[in-house]
């Protein structure tokens, strides 16, 4: 295979040297990487290479009209209010009130209550979302499973989208290159037949 | 004499990109034992830690389960070595029994609840290779298990592994542990099965010799984990203070683990942050690589049950530093004068600074490294080793595992 273009889905950040490593082969031989996150930050001490794309679940989440409904209502409404009737004298304590109710109101109801019934909720709209921010950067030669979270994902993309599948190889790492049939004993081959 | 039998291997370690070392001893040994098999399959269960909450845990296995029949998991080593990769998410604060059943349920998941197909399984580590094993095999195969585990006396100390841990020493063919000093740590533990017990070593190559032999000893080499076991921060102390008579030297450290940011903010305290590098974890290969580039590799750990990277080091004409920490002791035995020094494990660098220049001052002449290597071959090179399984699994003894297989295998 020529220049092959690589999803690694590694949405729960959880084995990154795998992927540092893999995306790093993929694109030092001259192909392409794309990376799914749930967050860059939780990488750190040992970003991936430059020329490794990186697309960020969290970041496609905030754009998604309900999370951007829940921050319309809990973040930026409350915040336009108190800057409206916080003016002049009232300026000072209407930013304490804002600051304060940001901290121990809208964070927590956002962390306690937003994120988990969205995420209960969405799950099949995180894999549209996936499916429009990332597999429509493909076609993909391979996508590489490399996390818990990554088989979830990968599971709901490769049901949702039985055709862009089709085709593709999936593997759980970018070293395994043979199927393995249902005896796996008699059938590890070598070219995937 | 049994000869080209199709053999499984179940282990939980093996050497991935994730972690390039974990496990080298089992490729090495899968390896060696290739060319006189039918058919060598290695399955790698493993445990992908996360900590996702229970219930999507939950949907990632039903997920891993879906995946499994399509996903390509299959590789082969250069030696020609299949490997099943058989994933499996997991909390990283498991018990020890916990963990061997998330091994087991691993394999089963891999072989898709079919039982392993092989002649005979060779398993790593009772409680999590051989457990998985005899509880995914045909009624009639034979399993044999090889222990390396650091941490025997955890698993006794709890109940449930402990009685997990009694039930594969009863129903393996044979369990063989390293060396003799885990040999006797696992005796003591189980004593009604002390005389079951065998040692099969580490397979180590041989056959890469090094291009121009080790002229001196400045380049330090490490090549393990970087955990507190391992006595790290001694080795960063004793490096400093011998650095102080010879600024000349410097150390590599190959590894990685949880004391990775310490040691290298020890060293920069220390004064000695520019001598000291870096590697991290590298794969078995590259690893091999490092011991042909250096001078001296220094082994400070405070318990080990082989010591492969030792024999390694020897092999590659390279003189070693090590404490008397369990293994080494036992697999150089005989050779250890020849190969350098072995001092006594202690918290502080004292006896590794002691042992070093005691080291320099009679290198090269005191030293027969070449003598050396070709008695540890005949320990621990592959065609040794190979023949040593050979000759165990062509052994009468050994105990049916059918009540297990069948009601484990549904």
């Amino acid at each position: 295979m020529t220049a092959p273009h690589v999803l690694f889905v590694a949405t729960g950040g959880d084995r990154h040297l795998g992927v540092w490593t893999e995306s790093r082969r993929v694109v030092t031989g001259g192909g392409r990487a794309l990376v799914l996150l749930d967050h860059a930050d939780a990488w750190p001490g040992k970003p991936l290479h430059r020329r490794v794309k990186v697309v960020e679940t969290s970041k496609l989440e905030k754009r998604h009209w309900p999370r951007r409904a829940a921050n319309l209502v809990l973040f930026r409404g409350p915040a336009w209010l108190l800057r409206a009737v916080g003016r002049g004298r009232l300026a000072d304590p209407a930013g304490r009130m804002l600051t304060a109710y940001q901290d121990q109101v809208a964070s927590r109801v956002q962390r306690l209550v937003v994120l988990p019934v969205y995420r209960a909720l969405s799950r099949t709209s995180r894999a549209r979302l996936i499916n429009r921010h990332v597999l429509s950067k493909g076609p993909f030669d391979a996508v590489v499973v490399s996390d818990p979270h990554g088989l979830r994902d990968v599971a709901a993309l490769v049901r949702a989208n039985p055709d862009v599948f089709h085709g593709t190889r999936v593997s759980f790492g970018l070293a395994y290159d043979s199927e393995v049939g249902p005896d796996p004993h008699q059938a590890v081959n070598r070219d995937g037949r | 004499m049994l000869n080209r039998a199709d053999v499984a291997v179940v282990t939980p370690w093996f050497p991935t990109d994730d972690h390039p070392y974990r496990g080298a001893f089992v490729q090495a040994m899968a390896d060696a034992v290739a060319p006189r098999c039918e058919r060598v399959t290695v399955y790698h269960t493993e445990m992908w830690t996360t900590r996702m909450p229970r219930r999507a845990r939950g949907s990632a296995v039903r997920a891993l389960e879906a995946l499994t029949p399509t996903a390509l998991r299959g590789r082969h080593t250069p030696a020609g070595v299949g490997v099943v990769c058989a994933p499996y998410p997991v909390r990283p604060d498991l018990s020890y029994s916990e963990y061997a059943l998330c091994h087991e349920r691993a394999l089963r998941v891999a072989l898709r609840r079919r039982p392993l197909a092989a002649d005979l399984v060779h398993a790593h580590t009772g409680i999590f290779g051989g457990w998985a094993a005899l509880h995914n095999v045909r009624p009639g195969t034979r399993v044999f298990v090889t222990e390396h585990a650091t941490f025997i006396d955890k698993i006794v100390r709890e109940p449930r592994a402990r009685a997990m841990y009694d039930t594969v020493l009863s129903r393996a063919a044979g369990v063989f542990a390293v060396g003799e000093g885990l040999r006797t740590t696992i005796a003591e533990a189980f004593p009604h099965h002390a005389h079951r017990l065998g040692i099969l070593p580490n397979a180590v190559r041989f056959d890469l010799p090094r291009d121009l032999p080790v002229s001196d000893l400045r380049r330090w080499l490490y090549v393990g984990s970087i955990i507190p076991r391992k006595n790290i921060f001694a080795l960063i102390e004793a490096f400093a203070r011998c650095r102080e008579r010879d600024s000349a030297l410097t150390l590599t450290l190959v590894g990685s683990g949880a004391l990775y940011g310490r040691t290298w903010r020890l060293a920069k305290r220390l004064g000695v942050g520019d001598a000291v590098t870096f590697r991290g974890a590298v794969g078995p290969e590259a690893a091999l690589a490092l011991l042909r580039e250096h001078d001296l590799l220094v082994h400070p750990s405070q318990m080990e049950t082989f010591g492969m990277t030792l024999i390694e080091a020897v092999a590659a004409g390279m003189p070693v530093l090590a404490t008397r920490c369990g293994g080494p002791e036992e697999t150089l035995a005989g050779v250890e004068h020849m190969v350098g020094e072995l001092v006594e494990v202690q918290a502080g660098p004292d006896a590794l600074v002691d042992g070093y220049w005691r080291l320099r001052d009679r290198f090269p002449h005191g030293l027969d490294l070449a003598r050396a290597a070709t008695d540890l071959a005949a320990r621990y090179g592959y065609a040794a080793v190979a023949e040593a399984h050979l000759a165990t699994w062509s052994g009468t003894g050994g105990l049916d595992v059918a009540p297990m297989a069948e009601q484990a295998v549904r």
